[in-house]
């Protein structure tokens, strides 16, 4: 009874001990204001888009606002002089002009007057020609995952084209807000499980089986190239993936793409941007990298503003992608079952007014 | 033991302490007088210097150089400096440099050369004095000073160095007037002359209709005989209970200065199409006020000497245009039926034959007029279509200048073609006259008409480089007839 009692005590007073964690209390370095600023201009008229915002903190317990920088004088200049002043559309987007295009040759400085007075300027960014792409092709291809049973699917998109010789040249294919054929199901409709009388029992539709949507492609990669390896080579070049979600590829899907020239600075900032994005968690990461931009703070040189601002030629790509040319897709492919036009749209995707009206530059070959 | 030494010997190297490069790294950017300039301090630790910047001179020995100080700094790394005040077109040479313990050092030289200022563009082209115009450029400096002729203007912004708003000085004695910038010193010519708005309206009749508010009429000219008439009176007098003067066509009397009926009678004919040359027809009938509507299909043509009753076309057309191209009279659209279809009659074949349609539906309360063998109409969302009835190609090609209020003074007023210019205003309840250069695409602004605002215009025509038109009012009911003289001041 006495060594059952000891080792009671024992056990108390090693809760006891256990409980005594002393806090550590620490301040949260919280990071300084500073400015985000995401665009580019390229050599096609129309409304070329800045956004400003204010940096903030992004982890996984946290995600920053974001806030708009609103109320800027956000100015494009040229080396001739030329100055585009561009509107404040919505809260820190900033708009150039509807026939507003950069030329090749020319260098552009994007200037910024925050409401607070600050001055930003960003470093001179010259337009080079961009190679016309001959033509565009495309097949599925399939990815290992961590799950051995399931391999990932998705569509590369090759571009063909003759890289100039005897100059430097660097690439890059920005991904398009892309146009699909969502292909359901409604013979396979159920009632809602609330149904008064029937919950999910069958409730064949007769319409509609085949909607046009817009989306965002994912995975959204930073797709870029420069030539120091195939410098005048004839090139059969990757420029983009989409990720079958068992979805997409159900019909025909277009997708669309910026074919675009960088400068050296630019590419090697997008190339950065593009590790961030893909890091997956293993050992083989690269390390987390804080990305400088090209803006200068003409007021703090301290100041360390985010983003890249860089003027391109672009060449305006798209392909029709028909499943039926693909070797394989992901199944089993995603039901529908019910009227396709009750699809969701993404965030910042407009939804048509009549889905199922074909859409005017719908031109499948 | 040797290798253990040297490996000591090795890792215990101190990287060289104290020193520093200086690099002028890049010009960031360059206008008319304001340059920007980067700079870098590159050492392993923290050195305070005393002062740190750059030097711009026009020439490479810097012998009397602008000095952009940046003040003391202990951290190595980039630093940014602006110059203004720069001369235009010019050749400068530009180097960082720190003072340290004293000593002054400089980095690399770097060579820009300043833009030369022009001028692009000013808007509005025409503009009241008094008003303000912006001149658009590029390179101009905050020193920039306008003038009209010889008379300065005064300068209300400069913004960012490419655009100036200015405001335009009282006219003097001439409508047109060169404008010309100096900016640093030198001085630019803008090619575009500027043009004040003028106009002087004169009202030659108070009542040119015998108290008449006409309305919902047609309007003609043959060679410089003006005419009026097959509309309604506002307020809907009768006489014995039938609508009066629906039958009616006045002429204009120049050695009288009145307006004096013709013998023609109308079949009580209102709303009906019109070429403004002498073909008309078509609107309803309507001979009481509470009575029915009834389509009339009467049309008619004034050869200079008489009214010529030609062939009905196979549609009741009201409210629709009427438009002569080649000598051909055409109507489309209206209020009736489909509002966008043509017929066009040819008097050589005494017949009418069905064209395409228009690429949207049009009425007689937009204004419309013909140029070079092509239809002009401005829609009630102001833009302004060009139409060729031979190949039914059309395009928006511009957009009337003035506001327009939806159904108080987006209809009526009047077009009227002279020369390459057509003279476009006087809608509905609106005051604003504008001048279209139908080469350029140039809109210009006139004068405010100068009488009441809520009227309606009647007629409309051109004589000896003068616009007369006839406007009816609601109020006080009448008809007034207004001389205007697009270039008097």
């Amino acid at each position: 009874m006495k060594n059952y009692s000891a080792f009671i005590l024992t056990f108390l007073v090693g809760l006891l001990f256990s409980t005594c964690i002393d806090p550590y209390h620490f301040e949260s370095e919280r990071p300084e204001w500073s400015l985000g600023m995401e665009g580019f201009i390229t050599t096609l008229p129309k409304a070329h888009r800045i956004r400003l915002s204010r940096v903030d903190r992004f982890s996984p317990d946290f995600n920053g606002l974001n806030r708009p920088e609103t109320l800027a004088k956000v100015l494009i200049k040229d080396d001739l002089g030329n100055v585009e002043v561009l509107t404040e559309t919505t809260a820190g987007v900033y708009l150039t002009h509807e026939d507003f295009a950069a030329k090749i040759g020319r260098s552009y400085n994007l200037e910024i007057l925050l409401n607070n007075g600050k001055r930003f300027i960003s470093r001179p960014e010259i337009v080079v020609a961009a190679p016309i792409v001959d033509s565009l092709s495309y097949r599925s291809v399939k990815t290992a995952t961590s799950n051995a049973m399931i391999d990932e699917v998705g569509v590369r998109i090759f571009a063909h084209f003759q890289d100039p010789p005897d100059e430097r040249n660097f690439y890059f294919w920005n991904m398009q807000v892309s146009d699909f054929q969502m292909i359901a199901e409604p013979e396979l409709n159920l009632n809602s499980p609330f149904h008064p009388t029937c919950p999910r029992c069958p409730n064949p539709l007769d319409c509609c089986r085949v909607c046009y949507y817009s989306e965002r492609p994912s995975p959204p990669n930073v797709n870029t190239a420069e030539d120091s390896d195939f410098n005048g080579v004839y090139q059969n070049m990757p420029i983009a993936y989409i990720k079958d979600n068992g979805l997409r590829f159900k019909g025909i899907y277009k997708a669309k793409i910026q074919h675009l020239s960088v400068s050296q600075e630019a590419y090697r900032h997008l190339k950065l941007v593009g590790q961030q994005l893909s890091l997956t968690g293993t050992v083989f990461d690269p390390p987390p990298a804080n990305i400088r931009g090209n803006l200068i703070s003409l007021d703090e040189p301290d100041d360390q503003p985010l983003g890249f601002f860089f003027a391109s030629d672009e060449i305006e790509l798209e392909t029709y992608i028909h499943p039926d040319r693909l070797e394989f897709l992901f199944r089993p492919q995603t039901l529908f079952p019910t009227d396709c036009r009750s699809y969701v749209v993404g965030i910042g995707i407009t939804k048509p007014n009549d889905p199922t009206a074909i859409p005017a530059d719908w031109k499948p070959n | 033991m040797l290798v253990l030494s040297s490996l000591l010997s090795i890792s215990c190297e101190i990287e060289e302490v104290g020193t520093l490069n200086l690099l002028t790294e890049e010009i960031v950017n360059v206008s008319g007088e304001r340059a920007i300039v980067m700079g870098r301090i590159v050492a392993f630790e923290n050195i305070p210097v005393e002062d740190h910047g750059f030097y711009f001179a026009e020439e490479e020995s810097f012998l009397e150089p602008m000095v952009v100080s940046l003040g003391a700094t202990e951290r190595p790394g980039r630093f940014v400096g602006e110059v203004s005040g720069l001369q235009l077109g010019r050749n400068y040479f530009v180097k960082a440099f720190v003072v340290r313990n004293g000593e002054l050092i400089f980095g690399n030289v770097l060579s820009f050369e300043t833009l030369n200022p022009s001028i692009l563009r000013f808007e509005p082209l025409v503009q009241f004095g008094g008003g303000e115009i912006t001149i658009t450029g590029v390179n101009l400096a905050d020193d920039t000073r306008v003038f009209f002729g010889d008379r300065e203007a005064v300068v209300r912004e400069v913004i960012f160095g490419f655009q100036v708003r200015v405001t335009v000085p009282p006219i003097a004695t001439s409508i047109s007037e060169q404008i010309r910038v100096v900016t640093s010193g030198v001085e630019l010519l803008v090619e575009t002359p500027f043009r004040y708005a003028v106009g002087k309206y004169t009202l030659l009749e108070e009542d040119a209709l015998e108290g008449f508010s006409i309305i919902e009429n047609i309007y003609f000219q043959r060679e410089d005989r003006f005419f009026v008439g097959m509309g309604r009176d506002r307020s809907n007098r009768t006489t014995n209970g039938i609508l009066g003067y629906e039958n009616l066509v006045w002429e204009y009397d120049f050695g009288k200065g009145k307006w004096l009926e013709t013998g023609f009678e109308a079949r009580m004919q209102r709303r009906a199409s019109d070429s403004h040359t002498g073909f008309v027809g078509g609107g309803i009938y309507q001979n009481t006020v509470s009575g029915p509507q009834i389509p009339n299909d009467n049309y008619w043509y004034f050869d200079g000497d008489d009214f010529q009753e030609i062939p009905s076309p196979p549609i009741n057309m009201a409210d629709g245009f009427g438009f002569e191209i080649q000598g051909q009279f055409y109507i489309a659209g209206g209020t009736l039926g489909v509002g966008s279809q043509v017929y066009r009659f040819d008097p050589a074949t005494d017949s009418w034959e069905i064209r395409p349609n228009l690429p949207s539906n049009v009425d007689k309360g937009m204004v419309h007029f013909v140029y070079n063998d092509d239809l002009y109409w401005i829609d009630r969302d102001k833009n302004l279509f060009q139409y060729n009835p031979f190949t039914a190609q059309s395009s928006a090609i511009s957009i009337y200048p003035s506001p327009m209020v939806e159904a108080v003074s987006d209809s009526g007023g009047f077009a009227l073609v002279m020369g390459h210019k057509v003279f476009i205003g006087l809608y509905n309840n609106a005051r604003e006259m504008w001048e279209l250069d139908l080469e350029t695409l140039d809109w210009g602004r006139k004068q405010n008409f100068a009488g009441d605002v809520r009227g309606v215009v009647a007629g409309a025509y051109a004589k000896d480089g003068l616009i007369y038109f006839l406007r009816s009012f609601a109020i006080n009911p009448r008809t007034e007839f207004w001389e205007f003289d697009p270039e008097a001041f």
